[in-house]
């Protein structure tokens, strides 16, 4: 007779929970189409219940906003993992842990991830200072007060975003650079918010109020990979492996950050790419309409894919968290351990789907441990990434031993 | 069998508890009115439509459950910006407005003499053509500013549109009757804009109330609810501090931290003192100070004149003993409110028309509001902000032929001698003078827009001779109030869940919103939108009046309006609190990511959500530059100062010397630095030893909601009171007059005497009797006429002479046990 509590019953259990894992690096996650589609979910599931973003929203569990925007995907995955214990024991008390589909749990972890794309507001007084020390105020008007020699940045108070003002920047940059050369001044550098900063204070002292301001609509990281295609970025950066190595490769770390820095650091490298593309004899890209914030966008959520696991921690891991108290690996039968071969598992084909079956079984896996007295396992991103990885070697040997 | 009292009130509880559940209760108030809303058969569809209420300035957006097409329940529309779904008694009953069967149902021409209530009822057509052949006349004899237009409720594109009319027909006369708008003059004097700033009420941590009820009567009163349940239980946040200052225990000191009462009208005197002990103690906000106001410390102008300052001011006239004098408030509680307003920052320093209802308004509120400059809660987080931005127009540019130009630019007819004066000395006492006299010009035509004088003001026959002396009045009220008795013709207006409009400019909100009110029933009589009226007549004078307003509907208008919101590309529609912070927090970094592809689909969205909403960029931390002559915040208001002293030497003269504001002039630098000034009290202290204190209620605000069953049932819920007045009065005085409670007594002012019942409340101040407003018509419908007193007939009228608020609280009364009169 079928007993939940026997034994082989409870490791099946937590089998499935743990089994997903198997694949969850081996595909590659789709990049969004526009990752605040989540925001939806996140309401209607009613994360927002229990969680906020940003301060705004339910109090009971942990700001979403502050702790897990720009984490990756493993990340994330470990944290509701190991949040779901608690979150369990919250929501009994009136409320259904949410179920979520496969592609629901992809929009919610874009979601999450993107809130950081978005940086701060600028602060009107440090942009003052930016105007002044970077030398803008040599050339430039802005309220009547500053240089005459560059155009007045009055009518840049038109652009609500600083997106616009580095896109504006950018594509009028080559001519901009020669004159602040020509007069033997330095060329201005940006970092953290700074762009953001100078906006704000040309927005606040602006005589010119704009009935219409323009907004830029959140970057899409679909539209900015197709964007940087199409531009001819990747004869000179490399992405995940593919492109030129005359610039730098784009999948860095360091270009996974809110859009504000990122723009800054466009600008910050456009002198020396501009000179380098002359020599090439390739035409510097232009952007209009959007296209910035899309590519922005896309190189900031190359940093949603985890790093790949290491195989020897991942294989310390399996024996130091347990696993291999209940799973089978290479050749044992399954019939000795309680939980099945994880080396021959089928099932789920990508890590979003697997996340989404972590979550949605772990009620019943807290009911099963809690019954046996089994400790919950808690991961970290990377003990996650490096599991996975080992567990995946388990896998490929099978399949060459097959 | 018989019955005793007990097994009566048993039964009769659980019957009357059955039946509200059952709704029974409602059906039969209402049934006996309105068979439109009997039991009927039907499919029991359920739709809901979003709107605004427009019984008080609140704007808070609502939902109107229908069932088969048949409205049957209005509630709060949680995705309101303004409520948050909360709404208030007045809104609940907003039905019984809709229902009434005391509803103006058609056009009426006077066919009696003027107050005898002798109508004919006509068509729309004949009443057009009488309406409109008077402002025809007027334009033809080159006498278009002699139209005036009293408008006691329009706000939002309403009031954009008769605004416009006004403009292009070319009359200066548009005059705000509305008691319950908050007077902005005091931010034109020291900001340098007449625009109520934006009350950040949402970040600050302490509320220095004084004399603002805001949790019972001011406004908005439902954003108030709800915002006060978030600022005292939200657990993401300190419990906000709030200090009331009320000669009355009103609702809003009940709630409040600390209850301070004080002397009637010295709430002026008291902000001083509270100033006086933050400088001294040197508890304000010095950098705040010394980089963004003006005139705290002496000063010389550039003719080498010198000035004090407001620092020497406080110093010299406002010591504690002195003000705990003119106060009746503790020296103690004087230092206590300063010091902890001061450590609890950000704070907002506020003022209700606890202050506006006495003759010293104007400097009461300067000094109050110079508490916030003090701590520096101007233009920061938690502090007063910068007024929102309208909301764009779609609307054509004016169009003004010359004889408008030269009407518009006529001395207004509610000014003080044609004064002109940053402080614009309007007053409705000029305004009633006037009309008297003529002077400077007569008034042949009056618009009574949602306004009831002759109920709403303290001696009501100075407005109805007002009215006697205009050729031609027309009301466009939509039951037969005590003022449109009095008028020539009336032009129904729909009730406003009936109307399409779009509603905005609700007072003190730090953010844009537009909410739509669309109909939720075709009209259910004969009547026609003001809106509409107007363009009808824009139509009919032709030339620049109609090129200025071309639309041919109001609904029209109101969806060009909506598409100009559209076009703009700024806001969004709002779709919940969480949503709302997210759409803000993406546009204060400069994203917009709701977009709606075309016009329709906006539309549909605003008429299925509700509201629009802006929330502007975060406070900068660049101050900005004010539109006052120093670009800073004024102590010594060089806004006033400065137009005092260009008008000519003789205009000074007799404004000083016989003029209401002789007083303040003849202080010197006083006059322009906020100061105490004794308030004006009538009636003679020994013949009159009680001071009257008419105060407001959530559930009649003015008078206006008095028809409705519904409220007057509830009338004086707190006091266990319905469908009377009732007087509070302190039982210690109560002791010394031998009254008791529930005893009927009358209250006698110089203007007259009025019979209510005694209610013995502790959280009345000795010497001091309290009546509520908006009961005791004599006319608005059955439910309303006759029921209670209207404090009104006894008080005497006084008024500011500098802001122009009516002083109500200005007269004393005898009581006495009415057995004894």
């Amino acid at each position: 007779m079928f007993n939940i509590r026997s034994k082989p019953i409870k490791y099946l259990i937590l089998f499935i929970l743990l089994s997903p894992l198997v694949k969850l690096m081996a595909q590659e996650i789709q990049l969004p189409s526009q990752p605040l589609e989540g925001q939806k979910l996140f309401l209607s599931k009613g994360c927002v219940k229990c969680h906020s973003i940003f301060g705004e929203g339910g109090k009971v569990g942990a700001d979403l906003g502050r702790t897990q925007a720009n984490k990756n995907t493993m990340d994330i995955v470990a944290a509701m993992w190991n949040h779901s214990w608690e979150m369990n024991r919250a929501m009994l008390r009136g409320q259904d842990v949410p179920q979520l589909s496969p592609q629901e749990m992809g929009s919610i972890l874009s979601f999450l991830y993107y809130l950081k794309y978005f940086d701060e507001p600028g602060s009107p007084s440090e942009g003052k200072k930016v105007f002044s020390e970077k030398g803008c105020i040599e050339c430039h008007q802005v309220g009547g007060i500053g240089g005459k020699s560059g155009p007045a940045l009055d009518t840049l108070s038109i652009y609500a975003s600083p997106v616009f003002l580095a896109q504006k920047m950018w594509n009028h940059g080559r001519r901009m650079v020669r004159k602040i050369k020509q007069k033997g001044l330095k060329v201005p550098r940006f970092k953290d918010n700074e762009m953001a900063d100078l906006l704000a204070y040309l927005q606040s002292v602006s005589p010119v109020k704009p009935s219409l301001p323009r907004y830029s609509f959140p970057g899409s990281p679909q539209r900015g990979e197709r964007i940087i295609k199409e531009k001819g970025c990747l004869k000179c950066h490399r992405v995940n492996g593919t492109g030129g190595k005359i610039g730098p490769n784009l999948s860095e770390k360091r270009f996974h950050e809110g859009v504000t820095k990122i723009a800054g650091r466009m600008w910050n490298h456009a002198p020396k790419m501009w000179k380098k593309m002359e020599e090439l004899g390739i035409q510097p890209p232009r952007f209009q309409g959007n296209e910035m914030a899309d590519v922005i966008a896309y190189l900031y959520f190359l940093g949603f894919k985890s790093i790949p696991g290491e195989l020897a921690q991942g294989e310390k891991l399996f024996h130091e968290k347990g696993c291999i108290q209940c799973h089978a690996i290479d050749g044992e039968t399954d019939s000795k351990k309680v939980g099945p071969n994880l080396a021959r598992t089928k099932g789920l084909n990508d890590i979003i789907s697997i996340s989404a079956a972590m979550w949605n079984h772990n009620i019943k896996m807290r009911e099963e441990m809690k019954k046996q007295n089994i400790p919950f396992p808690r991961f970290s991103g990377e003990d996650l990434s490096n599991l996975l990885r080992y567990i995946r070697s388990l896998r490929e040997q099978e399949n060459g031993d097959e | 069998m018989g019955i005793n009292r007990r097994d009566f009130l048993k039964q009769g509880a659980f019957l009357l508890a059955a039946a509200s559940q059952a709704g029974w209760i409602s059906k039969a108030v209402t049934a006996q009115d309105e068979p439109m809303i009997e039991a009927y058969p039907g499919a029991g569809i359920e739709t809901w439509k979003c709107s605004v209420c427009r019984l008080c300035p609140g704007g808070c957006g609502i939902k109107v459950r229908l069932v088969d097409g048949r409205p049957v329940k209005i509630e709060g529309n949680p995705l309101s910006p303004v409520n948050r779904g909360g709404l208030c008694p007045a809104g609940h009953a907003g039905l019984q407005v809709l229902f009434n069967s005391d509803r103006i149902s058609t056009p009426l021409k006077r066919v009696g003499e003027r107050g005898e209530n002798r109508w004919e009822a006509i068509s729309w057509e004949e009443a057009l053509q009488l309406f409109y052949d008077y402002l025809l006349k007027l334009r033809n004899e080159k006498t278009p500013h002699h139209l005036l237009v009293l408008d006691g409720e329009s706000r939002g594109l309403q009031k954009r549109l008769l605004e416009r009319f006004l403009e292009a027909y070319g009359t200066p006369n548009y005059f705000n009757l509305s008691s319950q708008e908050p007077s902005s003059l005091p931010f034109l004097l020291m900001h340098g804009r007449k625009n109520t700033p934006g009350y950040d009420f949402q970040n600050t941590r302490f509320i220095l109330s004084f004399g603002n009820d805001f949790l019972d009567s001011e406004g908005p009163p439902s954003r108030m609810a709800y915002l006060f349940g978030e600022l005292r239980q939200n657990p993401g946040r300190n419990r906000v501090k709030i200090v009331q200052i009320d000669p009355r225990l009103s609702t809003t000191a009940v709630k409040a931290d600390r209850w301070i009462p004080l002397n009637p009208g010295t709430y002026g005197a008291l902000a001083l003192g509270v100033a006086h002990i933050m400088v001294v103690e040197g508890l304000y906000n010095k950098t705040f100070v010394e980089n963004h106001t003006f005139g705290f410390e002496d000063w010389v102008d550039n003719k080498g004149n010198s000035h004090i300052g407001f620092k020497t001011l406080l110093l010299k006239e406002y010591y504690p003993e002195k003000v705990s004098g003119i106060t009746g408030v503790p020296i103690d509680d004087i230092i206590r409110v300063a010091r902890s307003f001061a450590e609890n920052q950000p704070g907002i320093a506020i003022w209700g028309r606890g202050v506006t209802n006495h003759s010293n308004a104007l400097f009461s509120q300067m000094a109050i509001h110079a508490l916030n400059a003090l701590v520096g809660s101007i233009n920061s987080p938690g502090g007063i902000l910068e007024a929102p931005p309208e909301p764009p127009t779609g609307l054509p540019p004016l169009v003004q032929d010359k004889l408008a130009q030269w009407g518009s630019a006529q001395s207004p007819v509610f000014q003080y001698r044609g004064a002109k004066l940053p402080a614009t000395m309007e007053s409705l006492a000029y305004l009633l003078d006037n009309i008297q006299s003529g002077e400077p010009y007569p008034i042949e035509v009056a618009l009574l827009i949602h306004t009831n004088p002759l109920f709403e003001l303290p001696e009501k026959e100075r407005f109805q001779k007002a009215l006697e002396k205009i050729p031609f009045v027309v009301s466009f009220s939509s039951e037969m109030d005590e003022s449109s008795i009095w008028a020539d013709l009336i032009l129904p207006d729909h009730t406003y869940l009936e109307k399409w409009d779009l509603d905005y400019e609700v007072p003190q909100l730090p953010f844009t919103q537009v909410t739509i009110s669309q109909p939720i029933i075709q009209p259910r009589f004969n009547t026609r939108h003001i809106g509409d009226v107007i363009l009808s007549c824009a139509r009919l004078l032709g030339g620049s009046v109609q090129k200025s307003l071309p639309e041919t509907d109001y609904r029209g208008l109101v969806q060009k309006e909506a598409e100009a919101l559209f076009r703009s590309h700024r806001g969004f529609i709002t779709s919940g609190q969480f949503e709302d912070f997210f759409q803000s927090f993406l546009s204060r970094r400069g994203f917009k990511y709701q977009e709606f592809a075309t016009f329709e689909e906006f539309w549909e969205a605003l008429l299925k959500e509700g509201s629009w909403l802006e929330i502007p960029q975060p406070v900068s931390d660049l101050f900005p530059r004010l539109s006052t002559p120093s670009g800073k915040f004024e102590f010594f208001s060089q806004t006033f100062y400065h137009q005092y002293k260009a008008l000519p030497h003789h205009v000074q003269n007799v404004l000083k010397s016989d003029s209401p504001l002789s007083m303040a002039l003849s202080k010197g630098d006083q006059a322009f630095l906020p100061h105490f000034e004794e308030p004006n009290v009538n009636g003679d202290s020994i013949e009159y030893p009680y001071f009257l204190y008419p105060f407001s209620i959530l559930t009649l605000f003015d008078g206006k909601m008095a028809n409705r069953p519904l409220l007057m049932e509830m009338v004086g819920f707190r006091r266990n009171v319905q469908w009377d007045s009732w007087a509070e009065i302190n039982p210690e005085t109560a002791r010394e007059l031998n009254i008791r409670h529930g005893d009927w007594i009358w209250i006698e002012s110089p203007r007259g005497r009025v019979k209510v019942r005694a209610h013995l409340y502790p959280g009345a101040m000795p010497g001091m009797v309290y009546l509520p407003l908006g009961l005791g018509h004599t006319a608005s419908g059955k439910y309303a006429s006759q029921k209670g007193v209207n404090p009104n007939d006894i008080l005497v009228f006084d008024y500011d002479p500098l802001g122009g608020s009516i002083a109500r609280n200005s007269t004393r009364v005898k009581i006495y046990k009415a057995s004894v009169a």
